[in-house]
Formats: C-alpha cells, sequence, structure tokens
C-alpha cells in the first residue's frame, strides 16, 4: 500500500510539461480517429494516469477520460472529501465522484462525442469488471476498443521531466540501497528497514524490498516477513516510487568478495553502456528490460528469451536486471538507464 | 522461503474453501488480485500479489494455476507458494483466460466480480460464470481461530507501531517523516506491510491522506489510522494526538468519539447487524447536536470489516444490515470532521464473540499529547 510521500512540486513536473503530454495524447486520438481514451489507475496500476496528470491514488479507484481538446477529467469512486486532495496533488479537468465510475464515465463520454464514436481504452482486457460492464453497457460494447499500444507509444521517446524524476529515484533507491548493506549485519530486518527509513525520509512515494537471502544457493527474490537468515551472500533489490516514477536497482552482496565477482560487475557496467547505444545485454544468461508503457509502473519488455520490439526504443528509460551463472554461483545486478 | 504459520492458516483456509466448492458443484474457481486488493486470490492460494495482476484458477482435482506478469513475481510465488502452479506472461489476463478456454464446457464461478478483469468475464464465458463472491465473503468474515491469532498478532504491531508514531511526531517534522519512521520500524520488526494515512493541523483539515511535506506545529491534531499485516492479516488501530497540550475544545469534541466509539463497541456481538452498530455510534452525534456529520459529507464509513483486506466487507454503515457472525473481526471508529476543532479519529479492531467482543487494541483510548 502506498504510504510514503505524495505530493506535487511544480518545479519537478512543470504544468507546461503535463500538459505537452495530453496535447500529445489529444493528437494521437485524432490520428485514430478516437472519440476519448479511457485511462485506468488504482494503488497498482497507477502509472498511465499519473504521466498524464501527476494524479496518484492511494486508495480505491478511477478512470481518467481524455477527449480530443480539453483538460483530462476524472471519474473517481473516491468520495467528494477527497476531491480537494487530489485537486491539490495533480493536474485534472473536472473530477466526478461516484461509486459508479464506469457508469458514470459513459455519461460523460455521451455528452462529449457523437453517436457512434470509437472509445480507447488503455489495457482494455485488465479493466475492472466493475468498471467495465457498466461502462460497455452505458455507450455499447462494440464501440471499445484496446488502446494500449497507442497509449505506450506516447511514451516513447521520455521526456525531460521523465528522465530527471526516474533520476532521482534512481538516486534514492541507490543510496536507500547502501544503507541497507550497510546495516547487512543486523540481520534481515535491519536491511529492510534502513533502505525503508533511507527511501521514505528522502521523499519516496514507494518502496518494495525483495531479498535473495542465501545467494549461493538460489537467486529467487523474495518479500521477507519475520527474519530471514542473510548467507554469506547475498542479493537485495529496492524497487522506488518517486513522484510517479518507478525504477530498480539490485546488488549482490558479500563481504569476502569471490574473485570472479569483480569481473561480472565489469560485465554489467559493459549492458549498461551498451543499453546506452540501444544494444540488447550480452552474455548474460538471465536478463530482462522493464518500462513504464501502461498503466503498471514496470512492465516486461523484453527478456533474454524475447527481446521486445519496445525493450530498446531510444530516448526511453528502462530497467535491466542480470544474471551472471559464475562458477561458484549466481551474481545478479540491476539498474536504470537511458537507452 | 515458506512461511509455516501462513502455510499453517492456508491449510486450514483451504479446507474450508474446499467445502464451499463441493457444496456449490463448481468446476473451477477463477480468483483475481492485486497488490491493493488480494484477499480472495490470498484464501485460496497464500500468494500475496506485490506488481501487476495475478489470477489464479483453482479447477477440482486438477491443482491450482496462478497467472502473473513478471518472473520476479513468479518466482516468488514459486518459492513462497510450492503448492501452485505458476507462470508469467505481461498479460496474464489473456494467458488465464486462454486456459480457461482450455477447460472447456465447465461450471465455473469467480471472484471478487468487481474487480474481475473484463478480459476474463466478457461476452459468453462471463455470463456463464458464476459468482463465488457471496459464498467467499463468508469465509473471509467468519474467521477461523488460527486466523484470529493473526489478528491478535497485528493488532499487537499496531500499539506498537502507534508508539513510534507517537515519538516522531514532533513540532517542526514533516509528515512524510513520521510516517517513514513508522514503516522502518515495521519493517524492523519483520512486518512486510502496513497501510496507513494521517492527517495534521486545526479546523481546517477534513480527512486523511497519504503524508505529504506539511510541518506538524504546536497545537495541531495529529491524526492517523495504522493497518500493520501479520501472514496476510490486518490489525487496525486509529487515534488522535495533539502536539503540545490539547485544549479544551479538543479535549471536549474527543469525549464525543469515545463515546460514540465506547456505543458501538458495545452493541458488537455475533447476531447484530453493521446497521445497528453505525447507528449505536451515529446516535451519540446525533445527541451532541453533531448528526450532520455522520453522513458522507463527513465520513466515509463508522468503521469496517478487516481480515485479509484492509477494508473488507463489511462497511459499518446504517444501511448495511450484513449480520455479524462470531468470529468476525471489526474496527469500529466514529471518526469524522468535527466543526470545532477539525477531523478527529479514534478506532480499534475488535473480535466479534458470541456473547460480546474481545477489543484487541491496547493503546489507551484518549486524546493523547507529544510534546511540542
Amino acid at each position: 500500500m502506498r504510504r510514503g510521500l505524495l505530493s506535487w512540486d511544480k518545479e519537478e513536473a512543470p504544468v507546461v510539461a503535463l500538459e505537452a503530454r495530453v496535447a500529445r495524447c489529444q493528437s494521437a486520438l485524432s490520428d485514430a480517429g478516437l472519440g476519448c481514451l479511457v485511462v485506468y489507475t488504482n494503488f497498482p496500476r497507477p502509472s498511465a494516469v499519473s504521466w498524464l496528470t501527476h494524479f496518484v491514488p492511494y486508495w480505491s479507484q478511477a478512470v481518467l477520460l481524455v477527449f480530443p481538446d480539453g483538460m483530462p477529467m476524472l471519474v473517481a469512486s473516491l468520495t467528494p472529501r477527497v476531491g480537494p486532495w487530489i485537486a491539490s496533488v495533480s493536474h485534472l479537468g473536472d473530477i466526478t465522484h461516484t461509486p459508479d465510475t464506469g457508469g458514470g464515465a459513459a455519461r460523460l463520454i455521451a455528452d462529449r462525442c457523437s453517436d457512434g464514436a470509437r472509445v480507447g481504452v488503455v489495457e482494455l482486457n485488465g479493466l475492472p469488471g466493475g468498471i467495465a460492464i457498466p461502462l460497455a453497457a452505458g455507450i455499447g460494447n462494440s464501440r471499445l476498443e484496446d488502446a494500449g499500444a497507442l497509449f505506450a507509444d506516447l511514451r516513447d521517446p521520455a521526456d525531460e521531466v521523465e528522465i530527471a524524476l526516474s533520476a532521482r529515484a534512481a538516486e534514492i533507491a541507490s543510496a536507500a540501497l547502501e544503507a541497507g548493506i550497510a546495516a547487512s549485519a543486523d540481520g534481515s530486518g535491519a536491511v529492510n528497514s534502513a533502505i525503508e527509513s533511507t527511501a521514505r525520509h528522502a521523499g519516496a512515494e514507494d518502496v518494495l524490498i525483495h531479498l535473495a537471502p542465501d545467494l549461493a544457493a538460489s537467486s529467487r527474490l523474495e518479500r521477507i516477513e519475520g527474519e530471514a537468515a542473510l548467507g554469506e551472500r547475498f542479493a537485495v533489490q529496492a524497487s522506488v516510487a518517486y513522484k510517479g516514477h518507478w525504477v530498480r536497482e539490485l546488488r549482490s552482496i558479500c563481504a569476502n568478495e569471490p574473485a570472479d565477482w569483480p569481473a561480472a560487475k565489469a560485465g554489467f557496467d559493459a549492458v549498461l553502456a551498451e543499453m546506452r547505444d540501444g544494444n540488447a545485454p550480452g552474455d548474460a544468461q538471465i536478463w530482462l528490460i522493464e518500462g513504464n508503457i501502461g498503466t503498471r509502473p514496470l512492465s516486461v519488455l523484453g527478456s533474454h528469451e524475447n527481446i521486445g520490439d519496445r525493450a530498446l526504443r531510444k530516448g526511453t528509460v528502462r530497467v535491466v536486471s542480470l544474471q551472471y551463472d559464475l562458477a561458484d554461483g549466481p551474481w545478479v545486478a540491476g539498474r536504470s538507464v537511458v537507452i | 522461503m515458506v512461511n509455516d504459520m501462513s502455510k499453517a492458516i492456508h491449510d486450514v483456509r483451504s479446507a474450508r474453501l474446499a467445502g464451499v466448492v463441493a457444496d456449490h458443484g463448481w468446476d473451477a474457481l477463477v480468483l483475481y488480485g492485486n497488490a491493493w486488493q488480494c484477499d480472495y486470490l490470498r484464501y485460496a492460494t497464500d500468494y500475496v500479489c506485490i506488481e501487476g495482476n495475478a489470477i489464479a484458477v483453482a479447477v477440482k482435482d486438477g491443482g491450482r494455476r496462478l497467472f502473473v506478469e513478471s518472473p520476479l513475481e513468479a518466482g516468488r510465488a514459486e518459492t513462497e507458494c510450492p503448492w501452485l502452479d505458476v507462470s508469467w506472461s505481461p498479460d496474464a489476463v489473456s494467458a488465464a483466460a486462454a486456459f480457461l478456454d482450455g477447460l472447456g464446457n465447465r461450471k465455473l464461478a469467480s471472484a471478487p466480480a468487481t474487480l474481475m478483469p473484463y478480459g476474463l468475464i466478457r461476452g459468453r464465458r462471463g455470463e456463464e460464470m458464476e459468482d463465488a463472491g457471496p459464498a467467499i465473503d463468508a469465509l473471509l468474515l467468519a474467521k477461523a481461530d488460527i486466523e484470529l491469532d493473526a489478528i491478535r498478532r497485528a493488532a499487537t504491531f499496531a500499539d506498537r507501531g502507534y508508539q513510534v508514531f507517537m515519538d516522531a511526531s514532533r513540532a517542526g517534522r514533516a509528515q512524510f517523516e513520521v510516517v517513514a519512521d513508522v514503516e522502518a520500524f515495521f519493517r524492523a520488526e519483520g512486518c512486510p506491510e502496513n497501510f496507513m494515512i494521517m492527517g495534521s493541523g486545526g479546523q481546517e483539515v477534513r480527512g486523511m491522506t497519504p503524508a505529504g511535506e506539511r510541518r506538524l506545529q504546536v497545537g495541531d491534531l495529529v491524526t492517523t489510522e495504522l493497518t500493520p499485516c501479520v501472514d496476510g492479516y490486518y490489525a487496525q488501530l486509529c487515534r488522535t494526538l495533539v502536539i503540545g497540550e490539547p485544549s479544551q475544545p479538543q479535549l471536549d469534541a474527543h469525549d464525543v468519539y469515545l463515546e460514540a466509539e465506547a456505543a458501538g463497541i458495545s452493541v458488537l456481538r455475533a447476531g447484530v447487524t453493521a446497521s445497528e452498530v453505525a447507528r449505536a455510534e451515529n446516535d451519540v452525534f446525533r445527541r451532541h447536536g453533531l448528526g450532520e456529520y455522520t453522513t458522507n459529507a463527513y465520513t466515509r464509513v463508522r468503521g469496517h470489516g478487516v481480515g485479509l483486506f484492509v477494508d473488507t466487507k463489511p462497511h459499518i454503515l446504517e444501511d448495511v444490515d450484513t449480520v455479524l457472525p462470531a468470529g468476525a473481526t471489526v474496527t469500529v471508529h466514529p471518526n469524522t470532521y468535527h466543526p470545532e476543532v477539525g477531523y478527529m479519529v479514534l478506532g480499534d479492531t475488535s473480535i466479534v464473540t458470541e456473547d460480546g467482543s474481545e477489543c484487541l487494541i491496547e493503546t489507551p483510548r484518549k486524546l493523547l499529547s507529544a510534546p511540542g
């Protein structure tokens, strides 16, 4: 659950930048002949609406309606009491509060669009039934179409604000991991606590912490409940959100570093350099590229099994995680990079 | 790593769920969860979703499939829940839909209906799928003893967490710094999850929100609800404190909340409705001429269930007729705006018993104060 700082600094995320994104979206809508774009948001899927408006819900759900002109409108199941807070942290037009989010959206679309106008929905298949069914009933199922690809194209390339806020998130993740690693002699709880404290005091919106407690045995990352014994080698990952922008950093830790780890680190640095030039990770046994192209903070865009066509687009912010299977066990790392 | 206690609770839940599935003659149960609400999914699988969509399909005599959206989630699910057959796809909804298509003409049920992805319920499949929600809601509501033990442990965390909150609440500190201290405490103690919102200020404050940058000041009312989670189960505590010494108007106002919460808790027992609990709370406000502040213009609910979700059914409202059985766990909280001093909160999680209730929170029920 979201529990860190949620605020809008208009110097970090200027109105003009948000309006430019909305204008980009409206232009794409017109080009596609769509009368409206419906964008869902809730706590685990805040990213598309956040990118357009800076709004991140901490509770409940909402849909954003973007029409070919005018300010985006929010239809939220949050009660009107929360309206002033929403307005204080986001750049929006009208906010409609209704428990019937789908029906409310359908009525606004009917008011603004001509009969028969096509309506795009970002990730239509993922829209919750409680919204999708009344929306489809209100405007006609045949008028709804998936607009996930249309929206994903809007995210390439990232603008300066996205790159700067992602960089800030990466700084926070790095500092938090440093603090966590420094506390590791006191166990997994101390690692988690130090990461949490450092990230949140630095203004993180959210932080997710995963550990591979005994890297010699397994590189699988877990969420630790209770206390886990840390092996001589362990891995720790911090996924950090700052003002709606998510990154991850993953590190392998060993007090007495094995002989082949420096070469692995050099290999990872080389991968980052290659990716900045638009090339896929080279010789890692397992790798993954994630990015923000839809409602989820980070979506899988490519892997060692399938390099997707969006994974390495120039000017985008991506997170790469990889694993080298070394002679005496796995070594893992991950960071964000601008392609 | 399999959490042994969580696994033990899972075994109890699995047996109860199997009975419900058999009673209804369902061939497969489809359950959805995400990081916001994962209670139905966790009940059936013990898996807690942290990122993306997650869909479980429990097939009668055919194992339990889990569809998630990243290898990170899949690896964690396989490690924490080895009884699941896990697969990942960037589009877990389509992967699950294809699996359901492969089941052929079987009797399917799903829950929760409101969150079930459109890709799984559109068209004929959705029309033929039964709503498993009411049957699973009954399981979520009347908890087994082993589930109640987890909620007791969560309540202990809530008490300890509130002490950290009090220690962190000092004039000059920003809201988000206070939250950082509380969350760091929970992580240090191995508590992986907590939901909290807060408010600070005076008469101008109308509710609680996520932490902002506002710095606490002497005289502020500082409100929070803490909701830590243990083995998947939440317990909630709501308290109001004052930075510095409380004023007489603040104390007088808080007395109304004390009276209202006590009234709500006093009617808790097996067989009572959520409506009766809400009415008991609201009658106190009405007696004090504050009935207007029990409406949704000023307050969302007068309490709610807690369990595998922070804010589960039933909502404690005068128009909710859900009967509370023994083993239900509810937070009674007459949180609302007070026109003289601002927004105040007071709430405690209790277990409903045959002849009353067992309050799980030990933090004193009074208007607390922190040094200025």
